[in-house]
């Protein structure tokens, strides 16, 4: 069936398969580089702001955003747009697998609190999973950012 | 460019038996499909690792792969992929043989059960063919010139004409691994038959059934000597499954560790015992590592029993004749418990080149556990890299120790393959690495420091974990709520 979302600022309209999940319809469909690992909502790699809350795209059907806003991590900008989430570039992700949904998640907490703390990102990163460097690196350089930012 | 078909593999669903017939009549009459793949349809001679690209007689794994479909979406390729008809007569063994002759002197057997070792790294592939006959792959990888002669030599194209740009399909890279697969040889080669653009995406099952899973295998230690002669010997063999593919890791992670020098201390004799067998392809390199580190740790709890003494007077016989280095890292990673209740316990395990101190604490309600604190003294130099994979094993380790199995059946047959069965910690339970790194000549690469860190830090916990279980924890794999909860009541 036809649907309309607002893709990262982008006015999209395009055939979503009724039985694709919400990342595979924005992969397939919408040309939209979403990652989709676990499809089983463990990972969270396939992390997204839907109005601006975060949502696994592999927990949801496409045709349940019908007229709603997407904002993945290539659209991280305005309001989403912090010293926080520009911290997690290679150095600290160096693999790339979460790192799309750290970045998402991070643009939402940060978003809602620029002073959150150590504790609150490492709950909101609960949901994704990371092997490659370990939480440590990631927060470490979240509060990094943030503190640098304070001062 | 246009958009790309797509390519769906059908793998087997067990993990021994004999291909009678693949039937693909079924597949290449659904409208959308463009190409059907099978080993009588692939060029002759075209092989992996020693293995047929797609399986036209002996099943070695589950996973294997045995037809592929390329269509013009991944839903009509999945649906035709269902309609491919594979005959497949078990002849189903056991996959890994405890009796192996050399291992009979064995007295220490642990079975570690199977763990990936990047489970959140799928492969993926697109292929292009360009008009000049070349073909543009566009895979994971760090060394994109060993990929290319890889994946070429793989599909038996002439040497120029493909051209790997790594790091473009997904924008990331692998971290452990540049294994050219079946899925990158197969798409190559239907976008060269098709004259058009190909992609391959892996999914999280194949990915945990076929794509990498880290094999099972059997750790024999055998160990002698006197508490007052300082003869103490720990021997150590390793039956690790390597699976249907001849990996060379074993010998680079047996160089990597060898060169460091705790085990020289206590005599220790290492010897690997790789066998084939009917598992998936694995790197046996972790294994190994693992395996050294669990039994050695195991050895030092057989000799007290033999000795009748404690576990700690055993290792402190050993430290007394351990190289000053050694103490000091063993005296570095020690931690004292923060926590001061009753479910609190620490305990330090040594491993080549560094010692882990680990707390753990217990909920005496829940039995839930988990890893407080992390102390790693290590003989070797950090570079951020190294520190950045220490941390991380460090993570994996409390995930060996707590969570993190796959389960097969006996005859090696995945039973679970999605990641809320092989769960890994989180950012909240994920506990606090300290770093005490020397500097000086000896470097390890960040895989082997991470290796090293995660089996020092499972087994840790597992000690650390050992006034609450019943039976010593060097025999028990993984230390489960269940597992405390059974040995308190």
């Amino acid at each position: 069936m036809k649907i309309s979302v607002v893709v990262d600022g982008q006015d999209l309209e395009f055939e979503a398969e009724p039985r694709a999940l919400l990342g595979q319809v924005l992969r397939d469909q919408a040309g939209v580089g979403v990652r989709l690992d676990c499809e089983t909502s463990t990972c969270g790699s396939c992390t997204v702001l839907l109005d601006g809350a975060p949502v696994k795209s592999c927990a949801l059907l496409g045709v349940m955003v019908e007229g709603e806003t997407v904002t993945t991590a290539k659209g991280l900008s305005g309001e989403y747009d912090n010293p926080a989430v520009r911290a997690l570039n290679k150095d600290v992700l160096p693999c790339g697998e979460c790192r799309d949904s750290v970045q998402v998640m991070v643009a939402s907490v940060a978003s809602t609190n620029p002073t959150s703390s150590r504790r609150d990102y490492a709950r909101a990163l609960s949901g994704t999973v990371c092997r490659c460097v370990g939480y440590q690196t990631i927060l470490d350089a979240i509060m990094a950012a943030q503190a640098g930012e304070a001062s | 460019m246009t958009s790309p078909l797509v390519l769906h593999i059908v793998r087997t669903q067990v993990s021994e038996g004999q291909v009678e017939s693949v039937d693909t009549a079924g597949a290449d009459s659904v409208d959308g499909v463009e190409l059907t793949l099978t080993a009588v349809k692939l060029p002759v001679g075209l092989t992996l690792n020693g293995q047929p690209l797609l399986a036209d007689a002996r099943i070695r794994f589950q996973g294997q792969e045995v037809a592929a479909v390329v269509a013009r979406d991944p839903y009509i390729a999945t649906d035709a992929a269902e309609l491919i008809d594979v005959d497949i007569a078990s002849t189903a063994e056991s996959p890994v043989q405890a009796d192996d002759a050399s291992l009979e002197a064995a007295k220490i057997e642990i079975r570690q059960p199977r763990w990936h070792v990047a489970p959140l790294q799928l492969q993926s592939c697109l292929a292009v063919p360009n008009a000049d006959g070349s073909i543009d792959v566009h895979v994971m990888a760090r060394d994109s010139e060993s990929f290319e002669v890889a994946l070429t030599t793989a599909s038996g194209l002439p040497p120029g004409v493909i051209k790997v740009h790594p790091d473009a399909a997904e924008g990331r890279a692998v971290t452990d691994a540049d294994l050219v697969v079946a899925g990158h040889v197969l798409t190559v080669l239907a976008a060269k038959e098709l004259s058009r653009p190909v992609v391959w995406r892996e999914t999280r099952a194949e990915s945990l059934t076929s794509g990498g899973a880290q094999a099972g295998f059997v750790a024999h230690g055998t160990i002698t000597g006197t508490p007052d002669a300082g003869d103490c010997q720990l021997a150590v063999r390793l039956a690790v499954d390597i699976g249907a593919y001849a990996l060379d890791g074993t010998t680079e992670e047996h160089r990597a560790w060898q060169s460091l020098d705790w085990y020289d201390f206590a005599d220790l004799v290492v010897e690997s015992v790789q066998r084939e067998s009917n598992l998936p392809p694995s790197s046996a390199a972790g294994a190994e590592t693992l395996g050294v580190v669990f039994v050695a740790d195991a050895a030092i709890e057989e000799l007290a029993g033999d000795w009748g003494i404690s576990r700690d007077a055993v290792q402190t016989n050993l430290l007394e004749r351990a190289p000053e280095s050694v103490r000091t890292l063993f005296e570095t990673a020690q931690l004292r418990s923060s926590i001061g209740d009753p479910g609190a316990a620490t305990a330090t395990v040594l491993a080549p080149g560094m010692a882990a101190g680990v707390e753990v604490s217990v909920d005496p309600s829940t039995f839930e556990w988990r890893v407080q604190q992390v102390r790693l003294a290590v003989g070797f130099d950090a570079s951020p890299a190294v520190r950045r994979a220490l941390t991380a094993g460090a993570q994996d380790g409390f995930g060996i120790a707590a969570m993190q199995e796959i389960s097969f059946d006996e005859q090696g047959t995945c039973l679970a393959a999605t990641l809320m069965d092989y769960v890994m910690p989180s950012a909240w339970e994920a506990p606090l690495v300290e770093i005490a790194a020397a500097s000086g000549p000896a470097t390890v690469n960040p895989d082997t420091a991470r290796r090293l860190a995660s089996a020092a830090v499972a087994q840790a916990a597992r000690r650390a974990l050992a006034s609450h279980l019943r039976t010593p924890p060097g025999t028990a794999a993984m230390v489960t709520p269940s597992v405390l909860w059974a040995a308190a009541t």
